[in-house]
């Protein structure tokens, strides 16, 4: 081996034995789980979510959302008057990046409480750790059915998708009186999981699910599924989409003349769809998960982040963390503790829901939705 | 120190994929960008037979194993006959393909779903549940894994594949039927992806299709780069920096509005000036 060969060895040996020795340094936890806190210590609890990567957008809007919330709770004389402090991890929407997030969170700064993941992928990748390590995780977006399952340390504050799509069946058969539906939707937990609820309780109140149609995320023409959806007749289109995918096959849609109303779930609650979508847009509704959203709460937010836009989940982000500080006011900063007092709290005068409480399975006992419609390019709620 | 035995297992896991993944790239010269193909072909077929046919971890790992080399045999049988640039070509859409497989198959593999709650290993009522045991079982996997690869490449197996490396026409004017030392090295080292692969999913307990994709088979590549060529341990350390590095950067103590962002900035130009400065990686043997 050449000097320099050796010289690049040795640096990288002594930086990764020193990250390594910082690391543990970092780490006050004793065998026996978390260390007894302190008196005036602040509180320290961790946050995970994409803050870079594709999802980054809505991951970055909530973590200005919890920013804001911090500032309010700390203003407010903080937790039991000890300071809140929040350490914001990047989960990337991976499930391996937010594992290794959240065993540093737990272990390394031995947080009782992580307010996250954002991506079903994310929280379900460390619920088992979380819940082997007996900490709290509260995730304010995470909607796969699957996380009600996760485990009992692991709660939710945004609706799981069941919900949603059943809600979706019970508008259209009933309030919009359609009998026969297509289905197209994106290929991703989202977009697979409400289409099954949605299509298993359309057919239970007796409707006929005529064509399902699927779509990789990534697809930017969706010609064929549109094409097949049209020769099948129904009387509406579900679809399941993100930004970018439903911009393009709300337009298709009409080039090709389909002629039916289109339906869909909160993924379309993006003011870009509907500007870019342009004329095609109109009259195409969806649900959505129904949040007061206070004018002072949008105004705080816009002064953080210098738009209008509230992201997909920052007001359950906002919501969880006055919940969390309220809970861990009450419990101490023990990871069972708060747990158990969870299941127990009511939270009110939210700004994502009149009231929020938990079932035993952790996920909020109550799930409002809202249909919004497009008037002029832009969505209105209906009444 | 649980954190560091979480990033030990999973040190475990990616050098296992590294070392593996040297003996195509650095022994036989084959430059695959697919060892995250089969990466989930072992994590799917694992945590498929033990959730849905309660197989015993050993059993459903070891059959995920032998999947996944199978798969790989017949992939390096096919793609044998592909040289240099369209063997890498090839291999990237197969990584394609597989996820697809994965998304689309759905009465099979959930789709985007993914697997949740796959269960943990156990063996005559011990549970590999906790993380230290865990850790040990990865390890032993690992050193299984390090002893195979150093007895292939030191055996005359290995010299052949190295000499497939160096000029395939000439191993084969020397009576060496070169099809099949492509074809074995391929079975052996996707098989120990498949290994990993059980490892990972039985550890992290629930996996979707995107943690397979090309990208993912790319940071193999970049572990054996790092590491070096034709040198397994040289992927142990690839392993270890690549999968450290990262998690380091974690505590360099960015400001929280730019942590995310400065620590992928960081992680890709310690990667550039690596390369810049070590281009043969840390002791690698062989140089293309």
């Amino acid at each position: 081996m050449s000097s320099s060969g050796r010289l690049v060895l040795g640096v990288v040996i002594i930086v990764a034995v020193l990250a390594g020795v910082y690391a543990l340094l970092q780490s006050p936890e004793t065998a026996n789980g978390p260390a007894a806190p302190v008196a005036q210590e602040p509180v320290t609890i961790g946050f995970i979510g994409p803050l870079t990567g594709d999802a980054a957008a809505i991951g970055q809007n909530a973590k200005a959302a919890v920013e804001l919330a911090v500032e309010e709770v700390n203003k407010a004389g903080g937790v039991a008057g000890r300071t809140l402090n929040v350490i914001y991890e990047d989960g990337q929407c991976t499930g391996k990046v937010a594992s290794n997030a959240a065993n540093k969170l737990i272990n390394a700064d031995n947080v009782p409480v992580i307010l996250g993941g954002l991506c079903s992928g994310e929280t379900a990748s460390f619920a088992g750790a979380a819940e082997q390590a007996k900490r709290v995780v509260l995730s304010y977006c995470s909607s796969a059915p699957s996380i009600t399952q996760a485990g009992d340390y692991i709660f939710r504050d945004y609706p799981s998708d069941l919900f949603q799509g059943a809600f979706g069946a019970k508008y259209v058969y009933e309030k919009l009186g359609k009998k026969k539906v297509a289905i197209v939707y994106v290929k991703s937990d989202w977009g697979s999981g409400i289409r099954q609820v949605f299509a298993d309780e359309f057919k239970k109140l007796g409707g006929a699910i005529v064509a399902e149609e699927g779509y990789e995320q990534v697809a930017r023409d969706l010609r064929t599924q549109l094409t097949k959806v049209k020769a099948a007749k129904p009387d509406l289109v579900y679809f399941l989409g993100y930004t970018e995918g439903s911009i393009v096959g709300v337009k298709q849609a009409a080039e090709l003349k389909l002629g039916v109303p289109l339906f869909g779930a909160d993924g379309w609650d993006d003011p870009k769809i509907w500007s870019g979508a342009g004329a095609a847009g109109e009259g195409a509704m969806y649900t959505v998960v129904s949040a007061p959203l206070s004018d002072a709460f949008k105004a705080a937010l816009k002064a953080k982040v210098g738009s209008d836009e509230v992201g997909l989940c920052s007001a359950q982000a906002y919501d969880g963390l006055k919940l969390l500080a309220q809970v861990m006011a009450k419990a101490g900063t023990d990871g069972t503790a708060i747990k158990d007092e969870l299941y127990k709290t009511e939270y009110a005068g939210g700004v994502s829901a009149a009231k929020i409480a938990f079932d035993a399975n952790g996920d909020p006992v109550e799930a409002n939705y809202a249909v919004k419609a497009v008037k002029d390019g832009k969505a209105v709620e209906q009444k | 120190m649980s954190y560091l035995i979480h990033l030990s297992t999973l040190f475990s896991i990616y050098a296992i994929l590294g070392v593996s993944l040297n003996l195509l790239i650095g022994y036989t010269g084959l430059i695959s960008v697919m060892h995250a193909a089969f990466f989930g072909v072992g994590a799917y077929a694992t945590a498929l037979l033990m959730t849905k046919l309660g197989l015993n971890f050993f059993l459903a790992a070891i059959l995920g194993a032998v999947i996944s080399g199978v798969i790989g045999c017949a992939i390096g049988w096919l793609f044998a006959r592909l040289g240099g640039d369209y063997y890498v070509m090839g291999s990237v859409a197969w990584n394609f393909i597989v996820v697809s497989i994965l998304i689309n198959w759905e009465s099979l593999t959930n789709g985007p779903l993914g697997i949740p709650g796959i269960p943990k290993p156990s063996l005559g009522g011990f549970s590999f549940g906790s993380n230290v045991p865990f850790l040990i079982l990865s390890l032993i996997f690992l050193v299984c894994v390090y002893a195979i690869s150093r007895w292939v490449v030191r055996s005359s197996f290995g010299r052949v594949i190295k000499a497939v490396r160096e000029d395939e026409e000439a191993a084969r004017v020397f009576g060496y039927h070169t099809l099949f030392f492509k074809v074995a090295v391929s079975g052996i080292a996707t098989a120990m992806a498949g290994i990993a692969g059980a490892l990972f999913a039985s550890y992290i307990t629930f996996i979707e299709p995107t943690t397979f994709s090309v990208m993912e088979s790319v940071l193999i590549l970049a572990i054996v780069i790092f590491g070096g060529f034709a040198n397994i341990r040289g992927s142990l350390l690839g392993a270890f920096a690549l999968v450290l590095i990262p998690e380091a950067l974690r505590f360099a103590g960015f400001s929280a509005d730019i942590a995310a962002n400065m620590q992928q900035l960081v992680y890709g130009l310690v990667l550039v000036l690596f390369m810049l400065y070590r281009p043969q990686g840390l002791i690698g043997e062989y140089r293309f």
